[in-house]
């Protein structure tokens, strides 16, 4: 029986003020071999490319990821992960009030 | 180490052509990944060269045949990224790399495909011809 290598694929890193950005190259994976999750803070990516390979890697998430928007394309064996930033600073409304409290 | 790891070829460049020749010939049935350096495969009825090529379009590809040289010429364009970039290991290198066919190759049959970020070169193999020798009796005659 084969057992799977797996690799460390090539990736960058970019960020913008909205957003993170990862690009990995994953040549030979098709979108069904492709599992991108988050697992305690990091970004976990693995893909199959046959019985006997397969790339893994993981990142850390900065403090300010939304892990709640993330969006992930794979584009000619190119996986681009974009994960928003939360907001640093969030704006309360003030409400005009009645009277003031003593 | 296999004999595969006469094809480790790490910075894209050149695949010496009797090297690749020798791998063309040694290699059987046997499936074979370095990241990033063709794998040869000698299959029944053809050859077939993989060569990753991740986000490289099709009109960046170049395969030539010269003789019994093959060369295979891609140009990874580096896309705008907006931002800042953090962390850099992606090549953007030219790829080039050239193999010389060997001589069961069949030249006027090669196909190529690009899918997935990966380009596919099959070389189909010339039938080959089994011609049996007539043994004749010996008549007699001396010389």
């Amino acid at each position: 029986m084969n057992k799977r290598q797996w690799f460390r694929p090539s990736a960058d890193i970019v960020q913008d003020e909205d957003k993170h950005q990862v690009l990995i190259d994953l040549p030979g994976v098709g979108e069904e071999e492709l599992d991108v999750r988050i697992d305690q803070n990091q970004l976990v990516v693995e893909a199959i490319r046959s019985k006997e390979m397969g790339y893994r890697r993981s990142f850390g998430l900065p403090n300010r990821a939304d892990v709640h928007s993330i969006v992930a394309e794979l584009d000619e064996g190119v996986l681009t992960i974009s994960i928003s930033k939360l907001k640093a600073v969030r704006k309360i409304t003030v409400h005009r009030g009645s009277r003031a409290s003593s | 180490m296999s004999d595969y790891s006469l094809l480790m070829d790490r910075n894209f460049g050149l695949v010496p052509l009797q090297t690749a020749m020798n791998a063309f010939l040694t290699s059987r049935h046997r499936e074979h990944w370095v990241a990033g350096n063709p794998v040869v495969r000698n299959l029944n009825d053809r050859f077939e060269l993989q060569v990753d090529l991740p986000g490289v379009s099709l009109s960046d590809v170049q395969l030539e045949l010269e003789g019994d040289q093959l060369s295979l010429k891609a140009a990874r364009k580096q896309p705008e990224l907006a931002g800042k970039i953090e962390h850099r290991e992606r090549s953007f290198a030219a790829i080039e790399h050239k193999w010389r066919l060997p001589n069961t190759a069949n030249a006027d049959q090669i196909t190529a495909e690009l899918a997935l970020g990966v380009l596919t070169i099959s070389i189909a193999k010339k039938p080959t011809t089994n011609r049996t020798i007539q043994v004749n009796k010996n008549r007699g005659e001396q010389s």
